[in-house]
């Protein structure tokens, strides 16, 4: 572990203390101790030369009047250090597959028939920097190739909770509530000498409502692949387009509704 | 009968289309408005789902917007067309994918109008009768005089009006 990540550590443990002394207060060390079990899992996760992990996914809408819409997808992403990704999410509303040869990156959306290419930084954590500041396009369950990479920031965070062990798919996790700014989020972290994400649930406190993201990941940290996993062909039938820009990037001029009685 | 008529070839167009076809819930679902808020699905980054914030910042993608549960559209400059988007596209799921970042769904329309094609304009599905026409490798649909852009995001198809690319 490097020794700033340590001080981030540190740093995060003691205004969680000073933010919630009550909790605290009874057992001191958990705190820091939740806090460095995740950092021990991000270390973990940024270890692995390749991975394949699939995740059933669930997340939230809320309409107007506060009714929830919950909705499901598939996600199964590979991925090989530094610069190798492919990664499929297929759901009732979309599907969408990325390619990624550390050149570039390719999005196909075989539903509409389109696919859009874009040249690409050399690494998944710049890619993952790149797409979110410029394109309305992050990568899938972008959090596992954030953890334990030396520019992310968890937002600070207010308050954990070390729930105890828990099972996951019938392998024994750790459970940690956590609060930040806007979101409450749970982590079920496996115990042992693999301490890989197996579970998390994110609420997004910033509507009464709480709308709620789960994932339940599946790891395969010996996956079968060449380099041709990462590299689009695209069929016959589609069409290249453009890839949307990040809605913080500037816009085409909007318009109104030409009649609206 | 002539706006059942239109109603038909809308909501073909909207089938055909698939994913491209404007969010079901989005635009009046159940009659409650639209939809006011999202899960985010990550922590720390953007957000494939279409809720989230950069780097761990405080920028909060999912803010309110509304949209009508009736539209009504002129398709024709001398005959209104009143399409409700309730069961546009057959439904809930059919209806499409479809979130937008609302900064960017604040200035995107239901669908297209014919008679306010302005460059520059965003919707979620095409007029009928459109073609794909490609220009120097790119895709672009020409349905009429006008010409759209599709552009690809992580959650949904969009349709930007562009001078016409020859």
């Amino acid at each position: 572990m490097r020794r700033t990540d340590i001080l981030t550590i540190l740093a995060a443990a003691v205004i969680a203390c000073g933010a919630n002394p009550a909790h605290t207060a009874d057992n001191p060390d958990n705190d820091s101790k939740a806090i460095a079990a995740l950092q021990r899992m991000g270390t973990y996760l940024r270890s692995l030369s390749a991975f394949r992990v699939q995740a059933e996914t669930t997340d939230e809408d809320v309409l107007e009047d506060g009714q929830k819409i919950q909705h499901s997808e598939s996600v199964d992403i590979l991925a090989s250090k530094p610069g190798h990704l492919r990664a499929q999410v297929s759901g009732d509303r979309r599907e969408r597959t990325l390619y990624y040869d550390g050149k570039t990156l390719s999005v196909f959306a075989p539903r509409v028939g389109y696919y859009a290419s874009i040249a690409a930084p050399p690494t998944i954590g710049q890619l993952a920097q790149t797409l979110d500041n410029q394109y309305d396009l992050s990568i899938p369950l972008e959090d596992l190739f954030l953890w334990g990479s030396a520019g992310w920031k968890s937002g600070g965070i207010e308050n954990v909770i070390d729930v105890g062990p828990s099972q996951v798919s019938g392998t024994t996790c750790e459970q940690y509530a956590l609060r930040q700014k806007d979101i409450d989020w749970q982590i079920w972290v496996q115990l042992g000498a693999f301490p890989l994400p197996r579970k998390i649930v994110i609420s997004n406190r910033t509507d009464p409502e709480r709308p709620q993201h789960t994932a339940v990941y599946t790891w395969d940290l010996a996956p079968s692949f060449n380099d041709a996993a990462f590299s689009f062909d695209p069929p016959s039938w589609a069409h290249r387009v453009a890839l949307a820009k990040s809605a913080f990037a500037p816009s085409p001029t909007p318009i109104h509704r030409a009649s609206a009685k | 009968m002539v706006s059942y008529r239109i109603c038909f070839v809308v909501m073909l167009t909207a089938m055909l289309v698939g994913e491209a076809a404007a969010p079901a819930f989005a635009r009046g679902f159940g009659g409650g408005g639209g939809v006011r808020a999202q899960s985010r699905s990550s922590i720390g980054g953007g957000g494939y789902h279409g809720g989230g914030v950069n780097g761990g910042a405080t920028v909060n993608r999912n803010e309110n917007f509304n949209r009508n549960t009736n539209v009504n559209q002129n398709v024709n400059v001398n005959r209104d067309v009143n399409v409700n988007t309730n069961y546009y596209g057959g439904g809930y799921y059919h209806g499409g994918c479809c979130y937008h970042p609302a900064a960017t769904a604040a200035a995107v329309t239901a669908t297209a109008v014919v008679t306010s094609a302005v460059v520059g304009s965003m919707v979620y599905s095409l007029p009928p009768s459109c073609s794909t026409v490609v220009v120097a490798g790119l895709a672009y649909q020409q349905c009429g005089n006008t010409w759209y852009q599709p552009q690809l995001s992580g959650s949904s198809t969009t349709y930007v009006v562009v001078n016409p690319p020859r």
